[in-house]
């Protein structure tokens, strides 16, 4: 069958096409001028909502690797205060052992007490240990001093210290499940299991070290050195215990940030633009327009008239 | 018997056809451009044959009309597929006009807004003593607030938009339909036959415009009048020589344009019942599917700023002279419950009875939610009273944490309004939202660019059966020239005969 081609509809057609093709060509320019395929949310709504999703995971797991540093920074200062009263607490032990050699006397006994109450008071000081205007060891009452050094022996008590931080734990979440204490409270780190004054107080036995020292008590001297000894081995696992809480989220911050490269690269796998495949359909576009011109100049270049005499 | 006369006559009958057919042929060729033109074409039609003696002769040929070719049925094909073809082409505009609102670049954005807002409070939980990182806290609610108010006031704005479009569509309808009365009345005057073509094609031409305008019925009575109604068939538009004018005024909620249209002393309210053309568009833009995006949008920002305040509301901030404060909300505005003194519902999103406790028939009012949270003055001015802590001491970030795990929770998003969240985490709700804006979207387009391809089919095999061939006519006019060329010399040849005749007549005599 034949159809009949009015000379209004030739055009009306190839001018549609023309304009589809210079849309064409406008959204491909449009991606390679902006790098990014998905122009308008409309252009891939699937492609969108990925992205918006994988961001939103990227987002959540800088949160947490934030966190995780901020965590690491006070366990290291901890760990530092940590080992240095490590150090002090060997020192006590290596003058304990000296004060219980044979050939100490009154004199060297007092004057190795002596050091014991400096190493005393360096504990405190580590006990009451801040940074950026936080008392490491207060508890959750890291605005206030833990330990005061405000009782002084009677004829019946030792000098003691008041702690004014509390037991409470601080948190920081490092993944929507996992969790860390970034804190040790000063309570359980220098009274230990046993509470103030107990076997497993180090602030106690110092004390009761530089008493017996002091009065050369030598049984006293043993005591407090064998107390002593344990509180060393605690105080050992709990500079352990930082260094695997400081390893764990290092390891933790390190997954979720290859996780969060990978979320990148799926990111740009949808929404960067494949640069070969546009720059091709631009010319593409550009052919096509090029050959829809000039068929339509050439389409209503002659008519019958122009060939009647 | 046939006579030299009748000859003359025969002959001249030719000359006449073969001159009316050349003038249709002239007035398509000059009318080829013209829009809407249906090609037409001369009728013509054996004369009658008398009788001489017993013998039968022809005595030539008359244009008994000027036809047009057109296909009826096809017309008003065209003219539906206009109307939706506008209508799914506003649709679009409309949805896209408001889809940059809600594209997310990583840096501006809604998802990212409340990232950075949940992320503030994070880091608020690593070093809740820290004041500057509540200062934070309160600049990136400030900045997620502004982002649900920009996103609310670019779909508001369309919506405005689309009621504006509405008002200056009316009188442009009711312009159109009072032209086509018109016409339908000159039509049906215009008894000689071919003699109402052009204005019928002027009538047409008019209808395709109303189409695009408004989603329209057309048919066609005994008397060739276009009868018009709306898509929905609610109301006529236009009825023989009649037409019922279109009306827009303010009312129902918001104040928005209502559309009417008059039907003897009353009026028809046709607001819901439009489907095509632009004004249908526009209205389902404007009462259905913009609303929808900023019910959302409200459902959102009410379900955040009420989970947010719960929380915050049960922990311990610091006051400006350092003492340990409970019960702070930490968004306000005209859509949450400021009463004061504070009620059992202070903090949290006013329900419709604030007397009495939530339940299935006293829901929470969401709307307007986006436009309306601000932060709390109070934790504008002094930002540490943003809980931290659940027992008071300085260090603890228990309602911190809970805070920032907040972003992750899900049943956090109360879609409904019904008081229950079932919906979340808020990044999931946004970029749903977003999905659905982008699948609308992509989804008008389509629809439109197929009724496009459908509207230049049908066009095209419309311009097939009316449009005007130049080829064609240049052909037909050939042939007329020449007919009529022999016409002429079959007159002059009689005329020679007659006078041949009369020279012999006077010879003789």
């Amino acid at each position: 069958m034949t159809m009949r081609v009015p000379n209004l509809m030739s055009n009306a057609q190839s001018l549609q096409d023309l304009q589809r093709i210079k849309q064409q060509y406008a959204a491909t320019v449009q991606q390679l001028s902006s790098g990014q395929a998905i122009v308008n949310i409309g252009d891939d709504p699937a492609g969108t909502a990925q992205v918006m999703n994988d961001q939103a995971d990227i987002n959540q797991n800088t949160g947490y690797i934030a966190a995780g540093t901020a965590a690491n920074a006070q366990l290291q200062n901890s760990s530092a205060a940590l080992t240095t009263m490590g150090s002090n607490i060997n020192r006590l032990l290596e003058l304990g052992q000296e004060a219980l050699g044979g050939t100490a006397t009154a004199s060297s006994q007092a004057a190795i007490g002596t050091e014991v109450d400096s190493l005393r008071t360096d504990f405190i000081s580590l006990g009451n240990t801040q940074v950026s205007g936080k008392y490491l060891f207060a508890g959750t009452k890291t605005t206030t001093v833990p330990f005061l050094d405000n009782v002084p022996a009677t004829a019946t008590t030792p000098q003691k210290v008041t702690y004014q931080g509390n037991d409470n734990s601080v948190s920081a979440n490092l993944s929507s499940t996992a969790t860390v204490s970034t804190n040790i409270p000063g309570s359980t780190l220098f009274f230990g299991p046993g509470g103030p004054g107990s076997a497993t107080d180090l602030l106690a036995q110092t004390t009761a070290l530089r008493d017996a020292l002091n009065s050369n008590n030598t049984a006293g001297i043993q005591t407090a050195y064998n107390n002593l000894k344990a509180i060393s081995d605690r105080i050992n696992v709990s500079v352990a215990d930082l260094g695997d809480r400081e390893n764990g989220i290092t390891a933790l911050d390190n997954g979720m940030t290859t996780y969060n490269q990978t979320l990148t690269t799926q990111q740009s796998s949808i929404a960067s633009v494949d640069y070969p495949t546009a720059i091709t359909q631009l010319n593409q576009s550009s052919v096509a327009e090029q050959a829809t011109l000039a068929t339509m100049a050439k389409s209503n270049a002659k008519t019958l008239f122009d060939y009647i005499a | 018997m046939a006579n030299l006369s009748s000859n003359l006559g025969i002959g001249l009958s030719g000359l006449q056809a073969s001159q009316e057919a050349m003038s249709v042929i002239g007035h398509n060729i000059a009318n080829v451009n013209t829009p809407g033109y249906t090609q037409q074409a001369a009728v013509l039609n054996t004369n009658p044959s008398q009788n001489f003696g017993n013998l039968m002769f022809g005595t030539g040929v008359t244009v008994s009309a000027v036809q047009s070719l057109r296909d009826q049925f096809l017309n008003l094909q065209v003219t539906q597929s206009i109307s939706s073809q506008s209508g799914s082409e506003t649709l679009y505009n409309g949805v896209s006009a408001v889809s940059p609102a809600f594209k997310d670049d990583g840096t501006t954005g809604l998802n990212t807004q409340i990232s950075q807002f949940f992320t503030s409070l994070q880091t608020l939980a690593g070093n809740p003593e820290n004041a500057a990182l509540s200062e934070n806290v309160v600049g990136m609610a400030q900045s997620m607030l502004a982002e649900f108010q920009s996103v609310r006031q670019t779909v508001g704005g369309q919506i405005s938009s689309a009621n504006n479009e509405i008002g200056s569509l009316v009188p442009q309808i009711n312009t159109i339909t009072a032209q086509i009365a018109s016409l339908n009345s000159q039509i049906s005057n215009l008894v000689n036959p071919g003699g109402a073509n052009d204005a019928i094609d002027q009538r047409q031409q008019l209808t395709d415009q109303l189409a695009k305008l408004v989603g329209i019925q057309v048919s066609t009575d005994s008397q060739n009048n276009y009868q018009i109604t709306l898509d929905s068939g609610a109301a006529t538009l236009v009825s023989g020589s009649a037409s019922y004018q279109m009306k827009a005024a303010p009312g129902g909620a918001g104040n928005l344009l209502q559309v009417s249209v008059a039907s003897g002393n009353t009026s028809i309210d046709v607001t819901g019942q439009i489907n095509g053309g632009q004004l249908g568009g526009d209205l389902q833009l404007r009462d259905k599917i913009l609303p929808g995006y900023q019910a959302q949008v409200d459902q959102l920002a009410g379900s955040l700023a009420d989970q947010v305040n719960t929380v915050a509301m049960q922990g311990y901030g610091t006051d400006a002279n350092g003492n340990s404060v409970t019960g702070t909300p930490i968004f306000t505005g005209g859509c949450i419950d400021t009463s004061n003194p504070p009620d059992a519902n202070y903090g949290h999103i006013n329900l419709k009875d604030n007397t009495q406790p939530l339940s299935a028939t006293n829901l929470p009012i969401y709307t307007g939610a986006a436009s309306s949270l601000v932060v709390n003055p109070k934790v504008l001015a002094t930002p540490t009273l943003i809980a931290t802590s659940k027992d008071g001491t300085a260090g603890d970030n228990t309602v911190a944490l809970q805070l920032a795990a907040l972003a992750n929770a899900s049943g956090t998003v109360d879609t409904n309004g019904d008081g229950v969240g079932d919906s979340g985490p808020f990044s999931t709700v946004v970029t749903g939202l977003v999905n659905l804006v982008g699948t609308q979207a992509q989804s008008f387009n389509t629809t439109a660019t197929n009724q496009q391809n459908l509207t230049t089919a049908l066009q095209t095999q419309k311009a097939s059966v009316s449009g005007v061939d130049l080829d064609q006519e240049a052909s037909q006019l050939l042939a007329y020239q020449q007919s009529y060329q022999a016409s002429a010399q079959f007159i002059s040849t009689i005329s020679q005969l007659v006078n041949q005749l009369m020279a012999t007549m006077a010879a003789a005599h």
